[in-house]
């Protein structure tokens, strides 16, 4: 181990290395792979060594996502052996001294490094697409004659009536022309898939207009809502929890925000009229978003 | 003993971060080891079996692993590491403890055993964030150099040691380690920021 000295470093902060580490002692250490007279060196080594071991401890959680890279058919874990540990758990409760060989297991107290937190993001605000289901101006705001009363009322009614559709002729006009954009302007646009998961049925599209901050999904074939009832989209961070990102009735819905912070979308479907502050199902729709 | 009372508790339990588990498990919850298991036995299994290559050994593999966090969960601190984390480093340990104290080394080519299906964890959030973390580690591996990937694979699957490696590799010991350390650096700076840890 040396110190690295001031002029060395430039910026006068101190930094240590160790020729252990650097070598790779710690990486293959935190693969099982170092062996021989080595592997006793850099045992004793490790004794005294904060830096192999804070290195350990981030490899370490590294090397625990390869067994990702199983195929799901691969990790299935046997049913017996669940029954046989909770028996075994049964026999041995906790808190109870039980006299145990020395384990090699090398978790051992010297890690010192805390892997930091990921930071949770503020909520997305979604204008909740209910409000657009307002339709035209009320009719108390519209100046009318008596004659053309009921031609007025006429006119409000079939505007009302066409009021959702409008929104999702404009919606859809949107669709149409982000679609057509779509080759002049790539890194204004992205769209990913979402699929049905094992509970769900249907399958659907995430447009997202990066310029505008705002998403538009579109959807079809989801199961049917009860009366009550709404579809609730859900963004979710890494590693984070759902949140509520707007509930639509229709087969399309926008969704406003920051969605690169993001990195899933999912669908439930919630209690109406605005939904869940927490998903209370499983979604039947999800997919992924942002970079891959 | 509990039967139904603890399925019912386990179902709920299902819903807890790792965390909250690990907690209750240092209270003597047997419905949260039972939740854990539900959680990452399948991972902690297959990884078992993909180093031994044999059923029994992997399921002991795997049994002692939980055992020992049924023990220690009081000696885990959150601030080195997750659950997961600590729960397959001690698998991966396990398994290569025992490949290598076998005679010879069990040949990987053998067929999988036909295993019993379980039914799927009531969890479809943890299927959707799991189906997620596996799609970025694969693309993550995928665009690691073919000499560090390899390495890496051979070690961590295979339960080669570092001569081994080199021999096979026909390198020196140094570049094995060398590539180790590289090719995990560069798989960790590639995970960063995507939430699998």
């Amino acid at each position: 181990m040396r110190m690295l000295s001031e002029n060395e470093m430039g910026n006068g902060t101190e930094l240590m290395e160790c020729a252990f580490a650097e070598r790779g002692f710690a990486a293959a250490y935190t693969l099982n792979a170092l062996d021989g007279e080595e592997l006793g060196a850099y045992r004793q080594h490790l004794a005294g060594c904060a830096i192999c071991a804070a290195e350990i401890v981030a490899l370490r959680a590294t090397a625990a996502q390869l067994p990702l890279s199983l195929d799901e058919a691969e990790t299935v874990a046997p049913p017996a052996l669940r029954a046989r540990l909770l028996e075994a758990v049964r026999t041995e409760p906790r808190g109870a001294a039980v006299a145990r060989p020395v384990t090699t297991d090398r978790w051992d107290g010297r890690d010192s490094v805390a892997a930091p937190r990921g930071l949770r993001p503020a909520a997305v605000g979604a204008r909740p697409v209910t409000e657009r289901s307002e339709g035209p101006t009320p009719l108390s705001a519209r100046p009318r004659r008596l004659p053309q009363a009921y031609a007025a009322a006429a006119v409000l009614l079939l505007t009302f009536g066409l009021g959702l559709l409008g929104w999702n002729l404009a919606l859809q006009r949107e669709v149409r022309q982000a679609r057509a954009d779509r080759d002049e302007a790539r890194a204004a646009l992205a769209v990913y898939a979402l699929g049905a998961t094992a509970a769900g049925a249907g399958h659907g599209e995430v447009i997202h207009l990066r310029n505008r901050g705002q998403a538009i999904v579109t959807v079809s074939g989801l199961p049917p809502l009860q009366p009550g009832q709404v579809y609730q989209i859900w963004l979710i961070p890494p590693g984070g929890q759902p949140e509520g990102a707007g509930v639509f009735l229709d087969q399309a819905s926008e969704v406003e925000g920051d969605l690169a912070r993001y990195q899933t979308l999912a669908i439930t479907i919630e209690p109406g009229p605005a939904g869940s502050a927490a998903p209370t199902m499983s979604p039947i729709l999800a997919g992924t978003i942002g970079e891959q | 003993m509990r039967i139904g009372p603890l399925d019912e508790s386990v179902a709920v339990l299902h819903a807890e971060s790792d965390e909250v588990l690990l907690a209750a498990i240092h209270r003597g919850d047997e419905g949260a080891i039972a939740a854990l298991y539900d959680r990452y036995g399948g991972l902690a299994y297959g990884l078992a079996y993909r180093i031994v290559n044999d059923r029994g050994t992997a399921e002991d593999v795997v049994q002692d692993a939980f055992m020992s966090v049924w023990r220690r969960a009081v000696s885990f601190q959150t601030g080195r590491g997750s659950v997961r984390t600590w729960l397959l480093s001690i698998v991966h340990h396990r398994a290569i403890d025992r490949l290598r104290g076998t005679s010879g080394r069990a040949r990987r080519d053998a067929p999988l055993d036909e295993v019993d299906r379980v039914v799927a964890v009531d969890d479809p959030w943890a299927e959707v964030q799991l189906r997620v973390q596996r799609d970025v580690l694969r693309q993550s591996m995928a665009t690691l150099p073919e000499a560090q990937r390899r390495t890496i694979e051979l070690a961590y699957f295979g339960g080669y040691t570092q001569h081994e490696i080199a021999s096979t590799m026909d390198v020196p010991i140094g570049t094995v380690k060398g590539r180790m350390r590289i090719g995990l650096q560069k798989l960790r700076g590639l995970l960063a920021g995507t939430g699998i840890e």
